[in-house]
């Protein structure tokens, strides 16, 4: 009989490409045929490195696989020792406002119409460097009238969109609506039905709204909250408008929601969390219907407590049909893959008396979008199934970690890209005693960086508390070490640091049992002080906004 | 209409589109120009043309593979996704290996490009979460490794 051995190498090599790493490491073992297959394919090597990254291969690059092997891999290994390889500054040259947004490769800012005029008609975009001797150039996209937030899919679809209100001439009533814009040229989005879609009417006394958007291929999400209503009521109540911006049609009647923060899950699913019942819902949307499928509960509030604030986070977005997006630039052989990427929620629970930072816990939650998805099946979206409500117990603790969290931490979102998740924390380092004996303290920033890569998490586990160089500290969290596993098993007690405090909120304390590698950096990399920190795929971003406005970019790959 | 013959005489009358699917059978027809000459397929035996015309009329209308179809392969697509791996294909593919892998030596001479993957996915699902024993026994593969050298392979990275 004519066996698998026989089949020309290069289509082993095919059939080898559809497989997971772990299965790979198992045929390596079979016989000395495949091992030498598998070893000395460049292609297999890359299809491993890629699946350990948790990225995507770039089919419109050029470069040859073996050079896009060495890239992943060198990009990994500054990542893994935390150094980057350069680190550049730029300059602010306007007036900035508090809209901004960090997507994979750009940067981009909203611009004050001039200082002191609390109003933004333009965001200001640059492309980040991926080479230390680039410039980057910073270019305008003119909205003409003044805009309340943005959301971009640039690498997708060369979009960036806007959301407004107008007064409607002669009436009580403002337009809430999106303006859609190429990136590319700036101008209105060709191409589509309407650059212009109109999300509703709302009376002009309910004042500016807030709003978030966000994209996923065809979808675009718009949930606004008027001032008014924080005011007045609590939970507060939310309408969510979802489009398909390319026909500009709803794709349902708006749904209440009790939260403006969410998460797509892949470009027909997404999360909202749900403050009312302290669940995360997870909607889906289908041609003509947005509709509930499952609620998380999130552990049990202890009683007079309520989640008063949450934001979330899980970049990079999920794609049309999960296609790579077609506007990378071609030096990039590869992108984060969306599934791969960890969604992060910041928290705030506090007392039913609404006065919101009195007492309030601030708490992280880091959980991977696949670790998500996972746990919805088939029933769940067939349309007469009730809705089921998950206990926390039965669905947390394995998959999630929860991290107690300083509450300025709740101001920016943008620290997550891929499985990393940055943080920077204000501090200050004894650097020696005066004269007189005083101690002399120096303000720093330190810098914590977690990587939820479970490949690395695994790699590094017997590396943990190595010293790499001054300054930085590297260890893996929640993962017993070789020698402490079997302990570990038999005494069946948690580690301590899978135990979040409950503090005032929590009836229990919060167990979660997801490892990371923490990395702590002391100093700013020698750089100035900086007030927050972002990350976009490749790089970390540096924010300095009290005297001087600049970015400092640490570049890693 | 095209005429094929396989390697053991059994002539096919085929309609063009479905016959240039196979890129192989497409490049010829170019070559040769109008003509009514049946077209011989020297590795192919009618047993298995048999399957892979059963593929091709199925698949005929499909939108050809583009490199955007890169990211579909990803299990949060297969997810609750039947047309990535529609219950057809999983029905025809399910077969015993010989024919599997003559599938794949067909699809591979004649250049189906989207029969050849799709095959080396079923092979692939064959492997999926098997040990390295259980992977021998699939397909009757004599480890040819001594203890020693078998130890040392195992304990090579997944990514070396």
């Amino acid at each position: 009989m004519f066996g698998f051995l026989e089949l020309p190498p290069e289509v082993l090599v095919d059939i080898l490409l559809h497989l997971h790493p772990l299965d790979i490491a198992a045929c390596k073992v079979v016989c000395h045929s495949l091992y030498h297959i598998i070893s000395n394919s460049s292609l297999i090597a890359y299809h491993v490195e890629l699946r350990i990254a948790g990225m995507q291969n770039n089919p419109y690059c050029s470069l040859p696989v073996a050079s896009r092997l060495k890239m992943l891999k060198d990009r990994e290994a500054a990542w893994l020792a935390f150094e980057p390889k350069f680190t550049k500054n730029i300059t602010v040259p306007f007036v900035p406002v508090g809209l901004y947004d960090v997507t994979p490769g750009f940067y981009l800012k909203g611009e004050e119409l001039y200082a002191g005029a609390r109003m933004t008609r333009s965001v200001q975009a640059i492309r980040l460097p991926h080479e230390v001797n680039e410039e980057p150039e910073w270019t305008a996209i003119d909205f003409e009238s003044d805009i309340i937030d943005f959301a971009t899919s640039i690498e997708e679809d060369d979009l960036v969109a806007a959301v407004k209100v107008v007064q409607v001439d002669g009436s009580q009533k403002s337009r809430l609506y999106v303006d859609l814009r190429r990136y590319s040229t700036k101008q209105p989005y060709d191409g589509v039905a309407n650059p212009n879609i109109i999300l509703d009417e709302v009376a002009t006394r309910r004042g500016r709204p807030m709003v978030s958007i966000e994209i996923a291929g065809e979808n675009l999400i718009v949930i606004p909250e008027f001032p008014v209503d924080i005011i007045l009521r609590n939970p507060v109540p939310r309408l969510m408008y979802v489009v398909n911006w390319k026909t500009g049609k709803k794709k349902a009647d708006p749904v209440h929601v009790s939260n403006p923060g969410l998460v797509f899950f892949r470009e027909d699913m997404f999360l909202n969390p749900n403050m009312a019942n302290s669940t995360i819902d997870i909607f889906h949307i289908s041609e003509t219907s947005v509709v509930l499928v499952k609620q998380l509960s999130f552990p049990a509030l202890q009683p007079g407590r309520l989640i008063t604030f949450i934001a979330c986070r899980g970049d990079p977005s999920p794609r049309a049909k999960g296609a790579f997006p077609k506007h990378t630039p071609p030096w990039r052989p590869y992108a984060n893959n969306p599934e791969d990427a960890v969604i992060i929620f910041a928290i705030q629970i506090g007392g039913e008396m609404q006065i919101p930072n009195d007492h309030a816990d601030h708490y992280f939650m880091v959980v991977h979008r696949r670790a998500l998805l996972s746990l919805l099946d088939a029933s769940d979206f067939e349309l007469d199934t009730p809705i089921t409500s998950v206990p926390w117990e039965s669905w947390g603790p394995s998959i999630t970690r929860w991290l107690p969290a300083p509450s300025a931490a709740m101001n920016f979102i943008t620290l997550s890209a891929g499985q990393r998740f940055v943080l920077l924390q204000s501090g200050a380092e004894f650097v020696g005693n005066d004269d007189e004996g005083g101690e002399i303290f120096e303000p720093r920033r330190l810098y914590t960086l977690l990587d939820f890569n479970p490949w690395n998490v695994m790699r590094l586990r017997d590396n943990d508390y190595k010293r790499l160089r001054p300054n930085l500290i590297r260890t893996v969290v929640g993962l017993p070490s070789p020698a402490q596993s079997t302990w570990f098993a038999l005494s069946g007690e948690e580690l301590p640091e899978n135990i979040c405090p409950r503090r005032n909120s929590f009836v229990d304390n919060v167990v979660s049992r997801l490892p990371y590698i923490k990395y702590s950096h002391l100093r700013d990399f020698d750089l100035d002080i900086h007030e927050s920190v972002l990350i976009d795929e490749e790089r970390l971003i540096g924010v300095k906004f009290v005297e001087v406005d600049s970015l400092d970019v640490m570049y890693f790959g | 209409m095209v005429i094929l013959i396989t390697s053991d005489n059994v002539k096919y009358v085929v309609e063009k589109d479905v016959a240039e699917l196979s890129v192989l059978v497409k490049n010829m027809l170019e070559d040769i120009g109008p003509s009514d000459e049946p077209i011989p397929l020297h590795n192919v035996t009618s047993t298995v043309f048999n399957k892979v015309l059963e593929y091709c009329i199925y698949h005929r209308n499909d939108p050809p593979p583009s490199d955007d179809d890169e990211g579909c392969a990803s299990p949060l697509h297969k997810y609750l996704a039947s047309h990535i791996c529609s219950e057809w294909d999983q029905r025809f593919f399910d077969v015993d290996q010989a024919l599997l892998f003559d599938i794949i030596l067909a699809a591979n001479y004649l250049d189906i490009k989207t029969l050849l993957d799709d095959a080396c996915k079923a092979v692939a699902h064959l492997i999926q979460g098997k040990s390295t024993e259980e992977i021998r026994g699939i397909f009757n593969i004599v480890n040819d490794f001594t203890p020693e050298e078998e130890a040392r392979v195992k304990k090579e990275n997944v990514s070396s």
